[in-house]
């Protein structure tokens, strides 16, 4: 019995070597078949059909030798415990696939038939990896005499292709954003208008469809799957539904979902907002200091126990358990790392923390992290220089307010004390997880206020931004408009000036930075999300096969 | 012009009739306090004036002036009484545009100000059956929301007009979590005026929830003696949530950015109370060790110089537990110095 153990895409005598064992170097793949070759709207591993040339080609080989069985002898395959009921195998008879296993220890094949020739398999994944499945499979073939003595055995192992989720390194292919009218035309005519200079397609999805729920950041993350074939890594792209429960929850089904673009449905009924996807995102690949390699990067969502800001009974909030173990059963990605989002009404990481591209560093990214302290700095210079009485949030009706205003709020400005505490721990965290230096963590000003359940952005979050690297090497960051004093002369806003020295500094003239500002203050920030929340964006991968590292 | 001081003269106790009769309305009696409100609205906004002003507020006349002063609101400033009496935040179809799907109303009206509060007492003690919640469970959140609203805006915005609400809200039999934000807005706004509430609630309460409520509300009383009652307390406290909360009352009272924000407040008292709180942290942590992660972040909102040699003197101990907890806490003191610097 043999399998593409080299994942050359083809299935060859010198795959004999190394089959039964699963390394960097040598290990079949196979894949979990839940993307939509036949257009039925359903994951094409639910039924016990072969859906097509397309879903054949999505089919793992395995090939019965030739051998010439004994009078009377059977041939069986036997499937290791942990794949059994997870896995589906069909049969191919002059271009008919028929299924030949979905459930149980074995089944077997006519003997006639491997006696007159190689009979080929096609194996496909029928269950996600999760922590009571870590995607291999161990098929155990055997022939035996009319007595049952065993004539021969062989064991090939496969392993299900993992989930890739996206790291904001990878170049955007599409954006997309729900239109919910004018509400949030401005945003959604400066993205289109960044995503046109970078070369990105600018998807609009009607709000109409969808209740108007314009979080579609929260709705699902989007990834890939690499599969080895003859022409080298296969890419099917994948979308993993969040456990959310909300209306545009069904865009990523409805038009993401399709030939060669994986779905994951959501497998958790609770629908905490720690589970959305702002809670969810990936750490560009690095070594962590205790030298843990993660060559396509690290999962980290939010969450943990702590008092609420200002003081309390501690509470636990966290993404749901389901999920949790889901990343770390991929084993790609993780252990996934958690991060201190406890505190936050909504409870996202996006709130407080971002990832660019940061060509002019070393390690090439940079982690962006919201700050009290640089948010009160500022207005403390601008008050200093005599612009006390300085509008902020100009000409927002309700909202607006002045520099001094805010320095003399005594219920903000000591909630945000505290608040800077926790982002101070949380630049301690990711400083010992991942390795970085003080310099790599770039403060950006974001005040946050007492939202009744938790801390809210006081001002439009700035790191909740649209991160758009090109092939060009220009980076396009698309941010929440602070809306901070116009202070100076010129008169420029005093946040915006701080935002664009400090990013800039993480370019370079071959590979800068456009920073373009984008009005979210009623469209989303009063409504406790920013920019980032409003959209998703599909990637392209890196060029890396992932069963190398 | 007799006739016209005359006529004045009836006009002005006629106010005060009317103003006696609707504060005279029983708490809950929506249609009647209503009826009512309506013959004090036409008396006009100048009438009302200086019936609803700060300093009538007092504990026997905080009803009637609330009552005026939400008339004068409604008169002069129609716009506002419409959006604090219907919060957008509350409307279901609002909220299901949230990012949590859950009515959410503090921060707008918490953006109403001083002129918002009168209208939100009168909400809480008379009109809250006149709000059209929705049916079921989600009514139930909506007035949920609501209610705590009511209760954190004054103490957001500082306005000591409501310390009598407040305390009137902490002394009830009403819920416990109501109870517990009373407890805290009456500190934010209350000034010493509300220590003795607190701390008498926190000596005498059973239940830990609303004692520990009130310890880290002391916390928000800006006087030397709200230190002091914290530190005779903390001494002798056996619950450790409650003493947790004394403790980081510690570090909310001696808030760098907290004084930093009093303009008004002499540098030296700011400077006197931010050096008790840092010393009576450094104090806690040579005793209790154990709570090293709450005195760390209370020392970092102080943020007062002199307390890194004194972590830094307890990393020396010769207890093993001090030493530990010492050397944890001293990096979160150094970044918050740090950056104060």
């Amino acid at each position: 019995m043999d399998v593409d153990t080299n994942r050359n895409g083809t299935v060859e005598a010198v795959d004999e070597t190394g089959e039964s064992a699963w390394s960097t170097t040598l290990g079949a793949v196979m894949y979990f078949n839940t993307d939509d070759d036949d257009n039925n709207g359903s994951e094409d591993y639910i039924d016990s059909a072969v859906n097509g040339i397309a879903d054949a080609a999505d089919l793992a080989r395995a090939f019965v030798r030739t051998y010439p069985v004994p009078s009377g002898g059977t041939v069986e395959v036997l499937v290791g415990s942990a794949a059994q009921g997870r896995i589906r195998i069909f049969r191919n008879s002059g271009g008919a696939w028929t299924s030949v296993y979905s459930t149980g220890a074995s089944f077997t094949l006519p003997a006639s038939e491997v006696t007159a020739g190689d009979v080929e398999l096609g194996i496909e994944a029928n269950t996600r990896i999760s922590p009571t499945w870590d995607g291999y499979a161990t098929l155990t073939l055997e022939i035996r005499q009319s007595d049952g003595t065993l004539e021969g055995s062989d064991a090939v192992l496969l392993r299900c292709a993992p989930e890739i989720l996206a790291t904001n390194l990878w170049i955007p292919e599409q954006m997309h954003v729900v239109n919910v009218g004018s509400n949030n035309s401005a945003f959604r005519m400066t993205l289109s208008s960044v995503c046109s200079a970078a070369g990105v397609t600018y998807v609009e999805i009607p709000g109409g469809s969808y209740s108007n729920d314009r979080w579609v950041q929260d709705s699902s993350e989007p990834g890939i799957v690499y599969l080895p074939s003859t022409s080298g890594r296969r890419r099917v792209d994948s979308v993993l539904q969040l456990a959310r429960w909300r209306p545009v929850d069904a865009w990523c089904v409805n038009a993401l979902f399709n030939p060669d673009f994986d779905l994951v449905r959501r497998f958790s009924s609770n629908s905490s907002s720690m589970n959305y996807g702002g809670n969810l995102e990936v750490f560009p690949p690095h070594t962590a200091p205790m030298g843990a390699n993660y060559p396509w990067g690290r999962i980290v969502t939010g969450g943990g126990t702590s008092a609420p800001i200002g003081g309390g009974t501690p509470v636990t909030r966290r993404m749901v358990q389901a999920y949790r173990d889901y990343f770390n059963a991929l084993g790609i990605q993780g252990p996934h790392l958690e991060v201190s989002t406890e505190w936050l009404a909504v409870g996202h990481v996006d709130e407080h923390t971002s990832i660019v591209p940061a060509p002019a560093n070393p390690r090439g990214w940079a982690v962006l992290l919201a700050s009290p302290q640089l948010a009160r700095d500022v207005l403390q210079s601008v008050a200093d220089a005599g612009g006390g009485s300085l509008t902020v949030f100009t000409g927002r009706s309700g909202w607006q307010t002045t520099v001094n205003g805010i320095l003399t709020n005594t219920a903000l400005m000591t909630y945000n004390d505290e608040v800077q505490l926790r982002m101070d721990a949380i630049r301690s965290y990711y400083m010992t997880q991942l390795g970085l230096a003080d310099s790599e963590i770039i403060d950006l000003p974001v005040l946050f206020e007492d939202a009744g359940s938790g801390a809210a952005a006081y001002n439009p979050g700035v790191v909740n931004m649209v991160v758009i690297p090109t092939a060009g090497g220009t980076t396009h960051l698309v941010v929440p408009d602070p809306e901070g004093p116009d202070a100076g002369m010129p008169a420029t806003d005093a946040w915006r000036t701080e935002i664009n020295t400090r990013l800039q500094a993480l370019y370079t003239a071959a590979s800068p930075v456009v920073i373009t500002y984008a009005d979210v203050f009623f469209s989303y920030h009063t409504l406790l999300g920013e920019a980032h929340c409003g959209t998703n964006t599909v990637r392209t991968p890196p060029a890396q096969d992932w069963w190398d590292d | 012009m007799l006739n016209i001081l005359i006529a004045a003269l009836l006009a002005q106790q006629d106010v005060d009739a009317a103003l006696d009769a609707l504060a005279a309305v029983k708490p809950g009696e929506a249609d009647a306090y209503v009826a009512t409100r309506d013959r004090v609205l036409a008396f006009g906004a100048a009438a009302l004036k200086d019936r609803g002003a700060a300093g009538r507020w007092t504990a026997d006349g905080w009803v009637r002036a609330m009552a005026a002063e939400a008339c004068r609101v409604r008169l002069e400033n129609g716009e506002l009484a419409r959006s604090v009496d219907t919060p957008r935040g509350l409307l279901p179809a609002e909220y299901a545009q949230f990012k949590m799907r859950a009515p959410m109303c503090t921060q707008e009206l918490v953006r109403a100000g001083a002129d918002g509060v009168p209208l939100l007492l009168e909400r809480w003690r008379w009109t809250m059956t006149k709000f059209a919640f929705s049916e079921g469970d989600a009514g139930k959140r909506e007035e949920d929301c609501y209610r705590h609203a009511i209760l954190f805006v004054p103490g957001q915005i500082a306005d000591a007009r409501a310390r009598h609400f407040l305390s009137e809200v902490l002394a009830s039999k009403d819920r416990e979590a109501w109870r517990q934000q009373a407890a805290v807005s009456l500190g934010q706004c209350g000034g010493t005026e509300a220590l003795a509430p607190l701390t008498q609630t926190l000596d005498a309460a059973e239940t830990p929830g609303l004692r520990e409520a009130c310890a880290r509300a002391i916390g928000r009383v800006p006087e030397r003696e709200a230190l002091d009652a914290i530190r005779s307390r903390l001494a002798t406290e056996r619950d450790d949530l409650v003493r947790r909360s004394l403790i980081h009352g510690l570090g909310i009272l001696g808030s760098s950015w907290g004084w930093d924000s009093r303009k008004n407040v002499a540098a030296g008292k700011a400077d006197e109370i931010r050096k008790a709180c840092a010393e009576a942290l450094v104090d806690v942590l040579s005793r209790l060790p154990s709570e090293q992660e709450t005195i760390g972040l209370a020392l970092g909102m102080v943020a007062w110089p002199d307390s890194e040699n004194a972590v830094e003197a307890l990393a020396s101990s010769s207890s093993a537990d001090v030493k530990d907890a010492a050397a944890k806490v001293l990096p979160v003191l150094k970044r918050a110095l740090s950056r104060r610097k």
